[in-house]
């Protein structure tokens, strides 16, 4: 098994392709660097920038003539509170540290997300528009384990890359900001609208976390695709389309009381932590319990397509 | 000893329509066996079922003994195939395309695949251009290369289709003399498809002839032409041409022997419907008559001949 697994992961690494992916996100993390670094701002004022957009948004939600919704009204509150926080407990949102910079990276994920998709996607596909499955599967070895091999492959490149965002933006932030911060205190809001803090290194964590559940989500549907239709443009095309308006989708549908079963409503796991969920009352199990069920459906219909379905010429 | 292929019953289904129709034939090792038939006649899905990269709907391939359905590792150990034109991992040299299939043999050390990877390029002829990119090979390089690939896991069965396709005269001649090495010298079983008819009368020993899926015909070749279905050896009608200066008046004689079917073919020839034991009495009663023969020949047919009787026959039924 491992022999075969091995035989898929050359295929991948062997490929122009993921080595131009491997410098792209290096590239991508480095011009992130450059770009905050030239970006931030001084320390010395903070406390009094910070109270006058609070002064600001007080007037602006006194203003009696206002129209303004009451969605935009909350969130104009929470913005307060969470800058009367920081200001209490002396917490500059200014400072930046290689750990604080490694957490605003993963706002690279997308990158991650398509590159992953992509190799996902032409993993069975590319076999079947080259014709080198013909080759592969009268090999001495049954489909099942050949499927096999190339799902562990395929997930480790996806891990691969998740981890390379990890650790290079830890290396480009500690070498443009310092490699401190660790502990540095994150702010944000709950569901229950409560202003929290957790240490830099869990937030760090638990979003790579949380990102790396979403790719393996994204990444499994790719690769159902890709059994299921044997063409690889289809496969990242669709996955790409979904990955971009999943979410966005799921928010517009959020007043069906079906909308919490869709797979971009559970995606997400953060929402649970920070913020509000996408569907009112849904909890961090129930979207695990979600996600478990389409898990086992995309490998379900993968393994079908693969493994079920006659190889014509 | 369990011969090396056994098909029984092979049917194939899509739908409502039956593309392979109860095929049954065995194939000794040693021997090169060759599936003819028109485009479309189930050629390829035959072979596609054989080698598990089709279901079967009824009917079982059995390869060394072992059910390619029930017991596929065990049955596919002993097969090496190209179908369709062996497409390789374009990005891949020639010997990392190996290496990787070389990999997926079970329990095969790091040793042996080289070992076999240098033997099996050797004998292709490959040796100059292996460490090159597939991307940059000819057509003919890479039927070479996928034949290499198919003798990798040292097959006692040995499945080609449409190997001929896109090779150079050359290189049909260099296949067809590997093929029959590999079955003469190392006892492999060839199944070749083509609807190249000359091409299977060169390089098979046995020649199955395959219509709308079904088996219309299975025929032995031998010295590059086909024979007749297996009958009693005197009895085996033939066409005979005798070779006489004195045409009219050989037809004449022929015909007061009580053989109507004589025909007069060329300015010196004339051909006969008759059986093989009655040749003798027919030159005789020529010579008394004091016809010159200057030649007797068993026309054999070509397997083209044959070919096109059975299809165009079964196909005007």
């Amino acid at each position: 098994m491992l022999r075969l697994i091995h035989v898929e992961n050359i295929k991948i690494y062997a490929q122009r392709r993921t080595q131009i992916i491997l410098v792209l996100i290096l590239a991508a993390i480095l011009i992130m660097g450059f770009a905050i670094r030239s970006t931030v701002k001084p320390e010395a004022n903070w406390k009094q920038e910070l109270q006058q957009q609070n002064e600001q948004i007080q007037k602006e939600l006194n203003n009696p003539e206002s129209t303004m919704p009451e969605k935009v009204r909350s969130a104009f509150q929470l913005e307060m509170a969470k800058n009367q926080y920081l200001i209490d407990h002396d917490i500059s949102p200014n400072e930046v540290t290689g750990w604080k910079f490694a957490n605003t990276a993963s706002n690279l994920m997308p990158l991650i997300t398509v590159f992953a998709i992509m190799v996902a996607g032409d993993s069975i596909a590319g076999e079947f528009s080259s014709g080198t499955i013909n080759l592969l599967l009268i090999r001495p070895v049954r489909r099942i384990k050949i499927l096999l091999a190339k799902y562990v492959s395929t997930l480790l490149f996806a891990l691969i890359l998740l981890v390379a965002l990890g650790v290079f933006s830890l290396l480009v932030g500690g070498l443009f900001f310092g490699f401190s911060g660790t502990l540095q205190p994150y702010v944000y809001t709950d569901a229950s609208n409560q202003v929290r803090q957790m240490p830099m290194i869990s937030k760090v964590l638990l979003t790579y976390g949380f990102k790396g559940i979403e790719l393996w989500m994204m990444v499994t549907f790719s690769f159902m695709i890709s059994s299921l239709f044997r063409s690889s443009g289809l496969a990242i095309g669709v996955s790409l389309l979904l990955a971009v308006v999943g979410s966005t989708i799921a928010r517009a549908l959020s007043s069906y009381s079906w909308d919490k079963y869709l797979l971009f409503a559970n995606t997400d796991l953060s929402q649970y932590i920070e913020g509000q969920p996408i569907v009112e009352g849904t909890t961090m199990t129930f979207s695990g319990i979600v996600l478990l069920a389409y898990f086992v459906l995309f490998l379900f219909v993968t393994w079908l397509s693969f493994v079920k379905r006659d190889v014509h010429a | 000893m369990t011969k090396a292929v056994v098909i029984r019953n092979l049917t194939k289904k899509i739908g409502s329509k039956t593309i392979v129709d109860q095929l049954t034939f065995e194939v000794d090792r040693g021997e090169v066996f060759g599936l003819l038939g028109p485009n479309g006649a189930g050629k390829t899905t035959t072979l596609r079922m054989m080698v598990g990269l089709m279901s079967i709907t009824e009917g079982e391939v059995l390869i060394q003994g072992s059910s390619v359905t029930r017991n596929f590792e065990q049955a596919m150990r002993h097969v090496g195939a190209i179908i369709e034109n062996p497409q390789m991992y374009r990005y891949l040299s020639g010997y990392q395309n190996l290496r990787l299939f070389a990999q997926m043999i079970p329990g095969i050390s790091r040793k042996e695949i080289k070992e076999r990877i240098d033997k099996v390029v050797r004998f292709v002829g490959l040796e100059k251009r292996i460490h090159e990119k597939v991307k940059t090979y000819s057509l003919g390089m890479r039927q070479r290369l996928g034949l290499a690939q198919a003798l990798l896991s040292r097959p006692s069965v040995l499945i080609l289709d449409e190997p001929t396709n896109g090779l150079d005269p050359a290189g049909i001649h260099d296949l067809r003399n590997h093929l029959r090495n590999l079955a003469k010298e190392e006892g492999v079983a060839v199944i070749v498809s083509s609807h190249l008819l000359s091409e299977m009368e060169l390089m098979c020993d046995r020649v199955a002839i395959i219509q709308e899926g079904k088996l219309v015909s299975l025929r032995s070749v031998h010295s590059g032409a086909i024979q007749g279905e297996e009958t009693q050896e005197e009895n085996r009608p033939v066409t005979v041409l005798f070779e006489v200066k004195a045409v009219e008046r050989a037809l004449s004689v022929l015909k007061e022997s009580g053989i109507p079917e004589a025909v007069q073919v060329s300015r010196a020839g004339i051909e006969v419907q008759t059986r093989h034991a009655a040749i003798p009495d027919l030159n005789a009663r020529l010579v008394e008559a004091g016809i010159g023969v200057y030649g007797i020949r068993i026309a054999t047919k070509s397997l083209e001949q044959t070919f096109l009787e059975i299809t165009r026959g079964s196909t005007n039924a």
